[in-house]
């Protein structure tokens, strides 16, 4: 049992490590992405500064641009990464050595959110700074207890979506696209997902992003006042869904590694 | 337990849509002992790499049963996993941002290594392949050549029980595959309970690392043998090349005459020295001598003289009717 725990553990770290400090090589990726997110933010900003919407929107826009990047990196660094892995020829590699998938995604979900985490800040700080967008810090510790869980629950689906991806090859690239932007609408990143309406609600609840936001909005931003369900409910819903999430993926890991080796999708590239 | 690896009447059918089944295996069985580097010489699609693939628990069969060190590779795939490692020739694998050594400890970590004792051995490993100065550069800015010392590394820092090498000098310059060969029959000398599988284009290769080869074509067994066995199966007659200073026609049918049948001459040239060349296909290899004393009777000198070997790659062409070159077939398993 400890050898294992070991074995999960020093997979997670390696995996995290070439998340983090691998990437950070590749500086103009990194300064890339923090000025897109930042944009992205200012035209929301601006929009709503134009419509003579009151300044809490600026607040939640700021809030969605900090919880974008964690999103993406859900879609195309967990979701689609065994995918890739496959034909990058390390799938391979990591089937044959003893540590689980299951420690692999794991290790890319800490490395990415870490990695990310930079990215969101520096959009987080530029927002702050640029628009002048104030926060209150009352709630903090349950802001940011929100932050992980949300976290944890996104995560949780990007390695359900992973086994997935895996399974139907090619196609990975083609969902991923297809399932980023009506996400991006239904988690309500730049506007109040209370707006969305019951029925779209009911589905962009499964998205956690969606409730996290509204949470954290809740705690962080003083005025904000149109929120889909009070924070401490949308807190439980998003532990559920992350529980939900981990046993699903648990499962679809194991029976996707089976199936792969069945119908050789492990070993066929381009598949 | 002599056996490291035991295939019994191994079966693969690969099922694709709107094609008929492709039968990659057809009741494939051998197996291999420890301390023993093993080739699976074969043309594209004959199945080889579909072997290894089962082997090392990346796919299942469709009946028969593999067990690597006694441990079923079906249903014991945990227990075989910690004990292998495989090495692919033209891999790309790993990350092209991490340096040599950064590489190395990732996938030792997949194992459960120690940082100390991976670092050790990864240190160990890239000074036998004179690559311990480039450890600190990054992976996507190395040759092929030294990309697969590294792979090779990779495949021997956690230790394994067996290795598997598909094609593991593939596209590498001859340096490089000189010193991939030579680390390859130390480690298997090194420690008794190692054992090595290799599939390989080179027949020269084969020959001069395995102590046994298995010929395989349309997913059958067609023998299985040490090289020399196979080369010797082949052709029993030994065979010689005479360069002579002079032999006509007359004297030639004196000599044959002398030697008797099932003794063949053929009268040549040799195209350097341009002095006539007698090929001799001789039942026995003491016949030699009677040749020589022969040629001798007829006042003839001999100014060369060398002994010709059947090769593995005779030996294949003879089997399999077509050379590796000659291939056009692919596998669904790449």
């Amino acid at each position: 049992m400890k050898k294992k725990l070991l074995l999960f553990l020093r997979t997670l770290n390696a995996r995290a490590y070439v998340r983090i400090f691998g990437q950070m090589r590749e500086a103009t990726w990194v300064v890339a992405s923090v000025l897109g997110g930042f944009f992205t933010m200012t035209t929301y900003i601006y929009l709503y500064r134009t419509l003579g919407t009151g300044s809490e929107f600026s607040g939640l826009v700021v809030l969605g641009g900090f919880m974008t990047p964690f999103f993406l990196n859900v879609l195309w660094g967990v979701a689609t990464q065994l995918y890739w892995e496959k034909e990058m020829g390390n799938l391979e590699l990591m089937l044959v050595s003893p540590a689980p998938l299951s420690a692999f995604l794991v290790g890319l979900s800490v490395g990415g959110a870490m990695h990310t985490m930079l990215r969101s800040l520096a959009v987080l700080f530029f927002g702050i700074a640029v628009f002048k967008v104030q926060f209150t810090l009352l709630h903090l510790p349950l802001a940011l207890l929100v932050f992980f869980v949300t976290l944890f629950s996104m995560y949780g689906l990007g390695i359900v979506f992973s086994s997935l991806f895996l399974y139907h090859g090619r196609d990975a690239w083609r969902t991923a696209d297809l399932v980023m932007e009506p996400t991006n609408v239904l988690s309500g990143s730049y506007f109040p997902a209370r707006y969305l309406g019951l029925g779209l609600l009911g589905i962009a609840a499964l998205i956690p992003t969606t409730l996290g936001l509204d949470a954290l909005r809740q705690l962080l931003v003083p005025s904000f006042t149109v929120k889909v369900l009070d924070w401490r409910w949308e807190l439980l819903i998003l532990i559920g869904l992350g529980l939900v999430f981990a046993f699903i993926a648990s499962w679809a890991l194991r029976s996707v590694e089976y199936k792969a080796r069945r119908d050789a999708r492990l070993t066929l590239r381009w598949q | 337990m002599h056996t490291a690896i035991q295939v019994e009447n191994l079966s693969r059918v690969f099922n694709r849509r709107g094609t008929a089944p492709f039968h990659a295996l057809r009741g494939v069985s051998f197996d291999v002992s420890y301390g023993e580097i093993f080739g699976l010489l074969g043309p594209n699609g004959a199945g080889k790499t579909t072997t290894i693939k089962i082997m090392s628990t990346l796919l299942l069969p469709t009946s028969g049963r593999v067990t690597v060190a006694g441990f079923d590779v079906e249903k014991d795939y945990t227990h075989v996993r910690p004990l292998i490692s495989l090495i692919s020739g033209g891999e790309t694998s790993g990350y092209g941002i991490l340096t040599v050594e950064e590489q190395l400890w990732m996938f030792s970590q997949f194992y459960g290594m120690e940082t100390h004792v991976a670092r050790a051995r990864i240190e160990e490993y890239l000074k036998v392949v004179s690559m311990w100065d480039s450890r600190r550069q990054q992976m996507n800015r190395l040759s092929t050549g030294m990309r697969q010392k590294v792979n090779l590394v990779r495949g021997l820092v956690t230790d394994p029980k067996v290795l598997f090498l598909d094609e593991p000098t593939l596209g590498v310059d001859v340096e490089a595959s000189v010193i991939i060969r030579n680390i390859v029959r130390d480690w298997v000398r090194e420690k008794p309970e190692r054992s090595v599988i290799l599939t390989t284009h080179y027949m020269a290769e084969a020959d001069e690392l395995c102590s046994r080869v298995a010929i395989i074509n349309h997913g059958l067994i067609l023998a299985n043998a040490a090289p020399s066995q196979l080369k010797q199966d082949l052709d029993s007659r030994a065979h010689y090349e005479i360069t002579v200073d002079r032999l006509d026609g007359e004297q030639l049918d004196h000599i044959t005459a002398f030697m008797g049948e099932g003794n063949d001459l053929v009268l040549g040239s040799d195209k350097v020295a341009k002095s006539p060349m007698l090929v001799a296909h001789l039942m026995h290899e003491s016949d030699i001598a009677r040749l020589i004393t022969a040629l001798a009777e007829q006042g003839v000198t001999l100014e060369y003289m060398r002994k010709l070997e059947p090769t593995l790659e005779d030996a294949f062409l003879k089997m399999v009717g077509k050379r590796f070159e000659d291939e056009e077939e692919t596998s669904p398993v790449s």
